[in-house]
């Protein structure tokens, strides 16, 4: 299976957690892509070996739960994902409109969450649809809401020897949105700011999250109350200014992604409190 | 830095890969003499270096070389299409040369996906967005593209 000592390639979930426990320093690689935009050109020193998840049948799957929940295994691809448009629209919707069809294909789930980086477009869905973490190491499997497993910019809670197996997220809890603004050609351009928003009217739910593009993605929870109430798209808008504190870099101003995100707020806000009507 | 050997199946023939263990894809691939893959900017971006990873079409600077014992790539040397390269040629699609096997790798993967179903030149934008070519302004290699779609729809009615 293995033909050399720094490459691992367990078969299983259970031989998957055995290698991390007995090589935390590899590098846990599912699709690779963000693994190599930082050993390319300028790389940053390596780890010594690699832990390769890709042969585990387990983590390639998607599947209903049979609780009305959806368990998306870690390796799920954003391509295969941006297809899941009846199952978790607004998640669906932020794969697509991530990177290429070529950096769709091989970016994962969850390489994307587990980055935990300004960028992501997962990480806004994620957290506007309650979505959970499941992590297995050789101790067995825990679960933890991603807003928690989120510890801060490229940081986790997963430690060493535990591996991200699946997200689970509940299937069609209302109506979605996800929009971000990227520039025109969205290959070329990381998130420069994006919004999520869930109202699930029936249950009384509503879900709103906020990336700046410059900072890790955070709940509105002052925000999601007004969901339900006519007339707020100021409130909204302002209560969704007063969650981000954007910088500024090479690709916006923080003004910009400010005056961007008050837009993304009134059309989240317009949308989904007609549609749920 | 540790060399490690891979095995793949490239266009369909079994070849003996080395890379640096942290190495990519398109450079193990480049230095077995497969060039048509191109190194433009190595982070995921231009395009340039497309090729097919078990079918789907991704980055090759962004595939740890590492993955890819035991898998099937697939390059523009594999061959392209007679009726994708006449049109890349009657449009003026091809200039300085660089980014058009990573355009033809993307191009065939559109144009299987779609099939019978039409396809929009903002279809194509989008689908072609992972390729960069600083040449043609896009116009041309767009239009070879729609030419292609609507001959093969045509003669598969």
């Amino acid at each position: 299976m293995t033909r050399s000592p720094y490459i691992l390639r367990p078969r299983s979930v259970e031989e998957a957690v055995t290698a991390a426990a007995q090589y935390p320093e590899f590098a846990l690689c599912a699709g690779g892509t963000a693994l190599m935009t930082e050993r390319n050109p300028g790389s940053r020193p390596s780890a010594p070996g690699w832990l390769l998840l890709q042969d585990v049948p387990e983590l390639h799957d998607y599947r209903e739960t049979g609780d009305g929940r959806w368990r998306l295994g870690s390796l799920v691809s954003l391509a295969r994902l941006g297809a899941l448009t009846a199952v978790a629209p607004g998640l669906a919707e932020a794969a697509r409109q991530a990177g290429s069809r070529q950096l769709r294909n091989a970016a994962t789930l969850g390489g994307n969450l587990v980055g935990a980086q300004a960028t992501s477009d997962l990480i806004p869905a994620l957290l506007s649809l309650d979505a959970s973490a499941e992590i297995a190491s050789a101790g067995g499997t825990r679960t933890q809401p991603v807003e928690d497993f989120l510890a801060g910019p490229a940081r986790t809670t997963l430690a060493p020897g535990e591996i991200l197996t699946a997200v689970v997220v509940h299937g069609k809890p209302g109506a979605q949105w996800y929009e971000r603004v990227g520039a025109g050609r969205r290959a070329f351009t990381p998130l420069i700011c994006a919004l999520a928003a869930r109202l699930d009217r029936p249950a009384g739910t509503a879900r709103v999250a906020v990336a700046d593009g410059t900072r890790l993605a955070v709940r509105v929870r002052a925000a999601e109350g007004l969901m339900s109430r006519a007339d707020q798209a100021d409130s909204f808008a302002a209560a969704v200014l007063r969650a981000v504190r954007p910088a500024d870099d090479a690709l916006a101003p923080a003004s910009y992604r400010r005056t961007a995100l008050a837009f993304l707020a009134r059309r989240a806000y317009a949308e989904l409190t007609v549609a749920g009507r | 830095m540790t060399e490690v050997k891979i095995e793949a199946t490239v266009n369909g023939v079994s070849l003996a890969l080395t890379a640096p263990l942290d190495g990519s894809l398109l450079h193990a691939i480049r230095d077995a003499g497969l060039l048509s893959p191109k190194a433009g900017c190595e982070e995921g971006r231009c395009g340039a270096c497309s090729v097919r990873f078990e079918g789907d079409v991704v980055y090759a600077c962004l595939v740890p070389a590492v993955r890819c014992d035991g898998a099937r790539i697939d390059t523009a040397e594999g061959g392209v299409p007679e009726d994708l390269a006449d049109a890349l040629v009657a449009r003026g699609a091809v200039q300085c040369g660089f980014c058009t096997p990573g355009f033809v790798l993307a191009i065939e993967d559109l144009l299987s996906g779609a099939g019978q179903r039409p396809l929009t030149e903002q279809d194509v934008r989008a689908a072609l967005s992972g390729n960069l070519c600083r040449c043609t302004g896009y116009s041309a290699i767009v239009a070879a593209v729609l030419d292609v779609h609507q001959g093969r729809r045509q003669r598969c009615p």
